[in-house]
């Protein structure tokens, strides 16, 4: 068995057909696949250990407790994080930057303040702070890309000033497939004394992940999008920060003690964590790190490197069809229309060939006016997808042309 | 179900030719909403001519099946008093919950009964719809208050540095929330050809 074919075998869900074909799964950006180990490590929680974190004092409550906060380490590890404590566990991603919203940007920011974002961002690295900037009478700046999709550093340094207090981007844009380089912007945004909150929802998944070496203040990532399970994400935050910082739920386990007149909170990671955590959605999420640890992110990476410029290979060959994004080093996504054919159209077709990819506007719509489309078709690719899953989309793709040929206008 | 099912001859003839595409000088309903699934926009205009729907248009950027639904929707109801209007919008939406029923008043439109059985598309078949029913009981009530149709004033955000960078602007009328589509508010409709 090849390294793929070893891959696949442990994802249950890509042993089917759909629509009388081999399914064929090309929308890995919105969320991946699980293998039988992240599966089963949920279900051996459930089965074995399955109580209430925090409280218990009974056996079961302490195994729990145990993998819970092991997860908490697993995560920490993951991302470079010198310390468990400055990993908060949330729903998503998007709640993780809903965090950072909430108690850091409604709290500390007021009039006049300037929060600089960009055109790429995804709607929950993009909505939450034209909120806070609205109720706060803060001002919202935003970045545009070069033509070619990527930032360029010196026009996006060029927006901060002394009045700058945050800076909001996303490591790997979701449509263009772009890769920031937060490094250098967090360097700069520092110097103009600002922080940085990085949307790491399509980075961490796909590539090796140093939050000290990115040198940011905070990064979100999602567990649904990296063979973890729904419902489970990750705020990673500077513990000065964090512990700066008032809670954004109130409610059992983030308080220290409760009087009449008050209460204290907590310390950090807790003070985030009000109520009942996803328990076995943090376990899951550990086995699935796990799993790409021993692939190792290095191979991830390279691996829909090489799948993504096959693919685009492939789609030039095809023709008619205008690709969006960078043609260098990027994520394993591609974004494309067919001249003339709108994406609901292809990806209806497609799915009668057992091809899953998605069509829409990917939560993206300033970037879709920015590009001057209402919607785009996406092909996103993780450690399962091989060659001759491109195959399969370029054949479906001809297909596409093929049926629409006779009304393109 | 097939392919040719789905996109039936029909279909791809009014995505190919549409019917009644383009703006009127003098509407008395204009409306436009955008499809939350896939953020495409369609705007219809109506004409009134004595209690009934004297000329239509639609325009905006769509799917084959949102294209052909609100081309042929603008054949059928032109000539057609409002109540008459309002009697076919809630036939078609019948027909795309998959409900059993003779929908023959409908016309070419029948061949779109097949999209209720692609969940994800039927809101594509029903927006142009949506927005016409949205229109006309405020055309009913008050004609003139209908094509005053402010604009929603939003404070457009500069986008700064990159390329030719649109910014967000204020254009077209504000629409009335309907029926799970979202009123477009900020979005604008691209004015450039169409391909
Ligand atoms: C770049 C980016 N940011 C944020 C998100 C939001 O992720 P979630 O829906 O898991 O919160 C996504 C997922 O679609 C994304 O691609």
């Amino acid at each position: 068995m090849s390294v793929a074919e070893r891959i696949r075998a442990d994802f249950p869900i890509l042993n089917q057909t759909v629509n009388g074909r081999p399914l064929v799964y090309l929308d890995n950006a919105a969320t991946t696949q699980k293998p039988r180990q992240v599966i089963e490590a949920v279900a051996r929680y459930y089965e074995t250990s399955n109580a209430n974190v925090h409280r218990a004092i009974h056996t079961l409550g302490e195994r729990a407790t145990e993998q819970y906060e092991g997860a908490r380490e697993r995560v920490a590890r993951f991302v470079g994080a010198r310390d468990a404590r400055e990993v908060v566990f949330t729903r998503n991603a998007t709640e993780a930057l809903n965090l950072v919203a909430y108690a850091w940007g409604l709290r500390r920011l007021g009039p006049g303040d300037e929060i600089v974002t960009t055109l790429m961002e995804h709607h929950s690295n993009f909505v939450p702070w034209q909120q806070v900037a609205e109720a706060r009478g803060a001002r919202l700046r935003v970045a545009a890309p070069e033509p070619d999709g990527t930032l360029d550093l010196e026009r996006l340094a060029g927006l901060f000033t002394e009045r700058t207090r945050l800076v909001a981007v996303t490591h790997a844009s979701n449509v263009l497939g772009t890769i920031n380089p937060v490094d250098e912007i967090a360097r700069r945004a520092h110097e103009a004394g600002a922080l940085v909150v990085v949307d790491g929802a399509q980075s961490a998944p796909h590539m090796p992940v140093d939050v000290a070496a990115l040198g940011c203040d905070f990064f979100a990532f999602s567990g649904h999008k990296m063979l973890g399970p729904t419902g489970i994400g990750v705020l990673w935050g500077r513990r000065e920060l964090l512990e700066a910082m008032e809670p954004f739920l109130y409610g059992g386990d983030m308080i220290a003690g409760v009087r009449l007149e008050g209460a204290d909170w907590n310390e950090v990671p807790y003070k985030f964590e009000a109520g009942t955590p996803n328990i076995a959605g943090a376990i899951g999420l550990a086995a699935a790190i796990d799993y790409l640890e021993a692939v190792g992110m290095e191979n991830v990476h390279a691996h829909e490197q090489r799948l993504t410029a096959y693919a685009r290979r492939w789609l030039e060959e095809v023709g008619g069809i205008e690709i969006y994004g960078p043609r260098g080093e990027r994520s394993g996504l591609l974004s494309f229309n067919l001249a003339g054919i709108h994406p609901h159209d292809v990806a209806t077709v497609l799915n009668e060939e057992g091809v899953a990819i998605r069509a829409g506007h990917h939560c993206a719509q300033p970037l879709m006016d920015w590009l001057e489309v209402p919607a785009t078709n996406r092909a996103s690719f993780y450690i399962y997808n091989t060659e001759a899953d491109v195959d399969r989309l370029a054949a479906a793709l001809v297909k596409t042309k093929e049926f629409f040929g006779n009304v393109v206008r | 179900m097939s392919l040719d099912e789905l996109y039936q001859e029909v279909i791809m003839d009014h995505y190919a030719r549409p019917r009644n595409k383009g703006r009127l000088e003098h509407p008395d309903i204009d409306r436009e909403l955008a499809n939350p699934v896939c953020g495409d926009v369609i705007r219809v205009q109506v004409a009134l001519d004595g209690g009934r729907v004297g000329d239509v248009r639609f325009s905006g950027k769509g799917c084959s099946i949102s294209q052909a639904s609100a081309s042929m929707m603008t054949e059928l109801i032109k000539g057609r008093t409002l109540d008459e209007a309002r009697g076919l919008i809630e036939r078609f939406l019948a027909m795309m919950k998959g409900e059993p029923g003779d929908y023959g008043a409908l016309r070419d439109l029948q061949a779109l009964q097949g999209v209720s059985r692609y969940p994800v598309r039927i809101k594509c078949a029903t927006l142009a719809w949506h927005v016409l029913e949205g229109g006309l009981p405020a055309a009913a009530a008050d004609a003139a208050a209908a094509d005053a149709g402010g604009a929603a004033a939003a404070d457009a955000v500069p986008v700064e540095g990159g390329g030719a960078a649109a910014a967000a602007d204020a254009d077209g009328a504000a629409a009335a929330d309907a029926n799970g589509a979202t009123a477009p508010g900020k979005r604008k409709i691209h004015g450039s050809p169409e391909r």
